[in-house]
């Protein structure tokens, strides 16, 4: 990546296991690695949880709020051309009726100082322009990036920038990326389920089970981005499918037409995905081609500014793990990928300044890079020459053989 | 700091444990195989590796199984020793170590210390242990019977705190198989000739 549009620290205090965890240094790919329980998972609900409070209105996301007691998340990222730090604070009275109180800050960042722009705490919003202040309200389920970009101030573009971000934070929990109705052997998506998924769509939407409806709306709506898509999974990419057909039932309509109709809509859709001159709808698939679809559909469809996904390895073998990971290293100027993994192929690509280890003691997890004398010896360890070079993911299960 | 390098991770914990018990301060790294193959394939340049990083006495730990011991052991010898970065010093100071079977049945030679492990299974110390042709399935079997209400023996979960707890002596004296480790660790004296 190249310094744009990426998270390059992140600090995480009170939320679940994370107390006092810091990454900072990052690179467009950042694996984080550690036994199960440790609270991988933990470090990226919280950069979700974060980007998610500074981004969507809070009441649809009343749950994420009640179970977090004293939290507080400061992301520091770059957009296009600023460089800015977003830090929210929530804070449970912890009883009932549950009472959360949310505080939100923007930095701007330049050449190593910082300088406020906007807080909040609860419904008061302050812009700060130099020496100049505003006074918002707005009500309190709304973030703060939103309201500010909604109004007009010389700081218009920064919010607006700021919040284009983070609303493309998406995360990607393992159990997650799965067929639209994948209990079924055949797959129907009737038009209304795609129009409702279009229109309600939000961060949380966007990154829950919808392989197919992402491959749906790509192939209607948005001509590029399917080829992009049939580039990377057919025959000359991954080779996972020679091609695919959708075919409609129904009452047809043009395709716009589908998004402005307010009128229920007799419309069905079956998307057959062809191998080996075979027809199979996605639920008969193996999980590992779905698995793959499903990631390369997420990847290409919602553009994510920060793709955190858990074992993406899962049900993948290691020969198309291998070159996934080429897929997913190609989006790097426009997507950067937190991934929990314990993937030996994964990690014997990645260099040491992309690992993070983390690691729980007494419940509190931490996350640690190597730096210093540390990554030293973990370069020795892999410098060897030809048949004598040692693996990264032996030097870290070495490591993790050190922890208590 | 001493390298183990084992087939199972069950056997690095196991003398991961045991190790410092028999040479005070003994640091110990530890690398686990996905079996023989793999150790046989990956061992020489996981010994050049673990050299970088500082370790100066290796352990190369492998189960016979069906095999013969010596065939084994020096299958061990010329594809990882002798092919590795070890110098003629170096070498002095290491140890192909081949269980009879299965590490297993060094454990069965002291069975009666896993009463400090699992605590309602009070099993004997078994003679002759080295004699028995399926040592893991034999502590098994064992661990299973009468063993209604209280834990089983699970060698990725127990071989760690047996390790801890083991008497390496009485060991020794019943297992042929595990003296040159006791010679390695507490006398310096390795069991692989320089060419």
């Amino acid at each position: 990546m190249t310094g744009e549009r990426m998270l390059h620290s992140i600090e995480i205090n009170g939320f679940r296991s994370c107390d006092s965890v810091v990454l900072d240094d990052l690179d467009y790919l950042v694996a984080l690695v550690g036994r199960n329980g440790a609270g991988k998972s933990n470090i990226l609900r919280a950069i979700y949880w974060a980007a998610t409070q500074a981004s969507v209105p809070r009441s649809s996301d009343a749950r994420a709020l009640a179970s977090i007691r004293n939290a507080r998340v400061a992301l520091t990222f770059t957009t296009v051309n600023s460089s800015l730090r977003y830090e929210l604070a929530a804070t449970s009275n912890g009883g009932s009726p549950l009472v959360t109180t949310v505080a939100e800050r923007l930095w701007l960042e330049n050449s190593g100082s910082q300088q406020l722009v906007a807080e909040r705490s609860g419904q008061e919003i302050t812009i700060i322009e130099g020496t100049r202040t505003t006074g918002v309200v707005t009500d309190s389920s709304t973030p703060m990036l939103l309201a500010l970009s909604e109004r007009e101030s010389s700081l218009s573009p920064i919010f607006s920038q700021a919040l284009s971000f983070l609303s493309s934070v998406h995360y990607y929990p393992l159990n997650e990326l799965n067929a639209y109705g994948d209990s079924n052997d055949v797959s129907v998506i009737p038009a209304k389920a795609l129009v409702e998924w279009l229109r309600t769509r939000s961060p949380d939407r966007l990154a829950s089970n919808n392989a197919e409806l992402r491959i749906l709306s790509m192939s209607l709506f948005d001509k590029d981005k399917y080829e992009d898509f049939m580039s990377i999974v057919g025959p000359d990419g991954l080779g996972l499918l020679d091609s695919i057909q959708i075919s409609g039932t129904g009452t047809t309509q043009d395709n716009e037409a589908l998004l402005t109709s307010g009128e229920p809509l007799n419309l069905f859709y079956y998307i057959f995905y062809l191998k080996d001159t075979k027809h199979f709808f996605y639920p008969q698939l193996s999980y590992g081609t779905r698995r793959v679809i499903d990631i390369v559909a997420a990847l290409v469809y919602d553009q994510s500014s920060v793709m955190l996904i858990e074992h993406p390895e899962d049900g993948i073998h290691i020969g198309l793990l291998r070159k996934l990971l080429g897929v997913i290293y190609s989006f790097r100027s426009t997507t950067q990928v937190f991934a929990a993994t314990h993937s030996r192929t994964l990690l014997n690509d990645v260099k040491f300044k992309q690992i993070r280890f983390v690691s729980s003691h007494n419940g509190i997890t931490s996350a640690a890079k190597l730096a210093g004398e540390k990554l030293e010896v973990a370069e020795k360890y892999i410098t060897g020459h030809g048949d004598d070079s040692g693996s990264v993911y032996d030097f870290i299960e070495l490591r993790e053989d050190d922890s208590p | 700091m001493i390298a183990v390098l084992c087939e199972e991770r069950s056997s690095v914990d196991f003398l991961k444990t045991l190790i410092p018990r028999m040479s005070k301060n003994a640091v110990v790294k530890g690398q686990s195989f996905d079996g023989v193959g793999e150790l046989l394939k990956r061992g020489a340049s996981a010994i050049g590796a673990l050299h970088r990083i500082g370790c100066s006495q290796f352990i190369v730990c492998a189960d016979a199984d069906a095999a013969r011991g010596d065939l084994r052991r020096e299958e061990i010898i010329q594809r990882i020793f002798r092919t590795c970065c070890l110098d003629r010093e170096q070498l002095a100071k290491s140890c192909a170590l081949i269980a009879v079977q299965e590490i297993e049945a060094w454990i069965l030679a002291n069975l009666s210390c896993v009463s400090k492990i699992i605590t309602k299974w009070r099993p004997d110390d078994i003679s002759r242990s080295e004699a028995i042709s399926e040592p893991k399935e034999q502590l098994l079997r064992m661990s299973r019977k009468d063993g209604h209400g209280r834990e089983l023996y699970r060698p990725p979960e127990h071989n760690g705190k047996i390790g801890s707890v083991i008497d390496y002596d009485k060991v020794a004296k019943s297992c042929p198989s595990f003296r040159p480790l006791v010679e390695l660790v507490c006398r310096g004296k390795g069991n692989i000739l320089p060419n």
